[in-house]
């Protein structure tokens, strides 16, 4: 796993460097399905990031559906709002499939609003799903960091 | 400082700039400085104990400084490191253990 993941770290600093080329070389080394997965979200996420959308979620179809690949497409999911057309960020938020994995996706973009004290995307992004199972994994999570952010607000100011 | 650098590098990785104090510019020109000639840094505290080889380890500690430098948008030299890491391209270890990467560039 250690093998896979330095991989996975290599492809962050080459994004960063912008040797996106490279990357894309890297992830076609990776062995393990949940790295490769990551390493996937991480490029299409900077693809988004850089204005190319469609590449963006053309490498997104590189995610698998295995444990943990939830984080991977909320990754992507959090680009795609951040960056991209509002519709095509739901509409990929609401091709999740209702699978725990998927849903730790749903779980990461409330995690981000909340972080980025973004209270009406937080809103704006529950008022977009579509799936019960979703809005009520979002609402949940949403109302967890909410609380935990606001504790640690608290506990600050003291 | 020089024995904090993973700790350093952790820290300006994983706590949100929007909540940040006057720290993260101090870790992140203490890093710059610790940067040896080759490009590399120096894995510290426990982690040249593990059972890994030494190389892995230091590409490991100067990937993970190299990404929160650039993050932070602090100068050093990248060229260097680059060369250092692109060196290490069959990493030997494996483990169960996992990690995660978390980024915190739109804060």
């Amino acid at each position: 796993m250690v093998k896979w993941q330095l991989q996975d770290l290599r492809i962050h600093v080459l994004l960063k460097l912008k040797r996106e080329e490279e990357a894309i070389e890297q992830l076609d080394a990776i062995k393990s399905p949940l790295i490769a997965s990551r390493a996937a979200a991480s490029i299409a996420a900077n693809q988004i990031e850089s204005g190319d959308v469609e590449a963006g979620l053309k490498m997104a179809e590189r995610i698998g559906d295995e444990v943990g690949s939830g984080d991977a497409r909320g990754t992507v999911a959090i680009a795609l709002l951040q960056h991209a057309d509002r519709s095509q960020a739901t509409k990929h938020l609401n091709q999740l499939s209702e699978s725990d994995d998927a849903m730790s996706g749903v779980v990461n973009v409330a995690r981000h609003w909340v972080e980025h004290a973004e209270a009406d995307r937080l809103l704006t992004t529950f008022e977009s799903l579509h799936s019960p199972v979703a809005r009520t994994h979002y609402a949940i999570s949403a109302a967890e960091f909410l609380i935990i952010r606001e504790r640690a607000n608290s506990a600050a100011s003291q | 400082m020089e024995a904090k650098i993973d700790t350093m590098t952790a820290m300006l990785l994983a706590i949100p700039q929007l909540e940040s104090g006057a720290w993260r510019s101090v870790f992140a020109e203490k890093l710059v400085a610790e940067q040896a000639e080759d490009g590399t840094w120096r894995a510290c505290g426990q982690l040249p104990t593990q059972r890994r080889p030494e190389l892995e380890t230091q590409a490991t500690t100067t990937l993970w400084t190299t990404l929160a430098l650039l993050i932070e948008g602090k100068s050093f030299n990248k060229d260097t490191a680059v060369r250092f890491f692109d060196r290490v391209t069959d990493a030997q270890s494996w483990s169960s253990g996992n990690c995660r990467i978390y980024e915190f560039t739109s804060c």
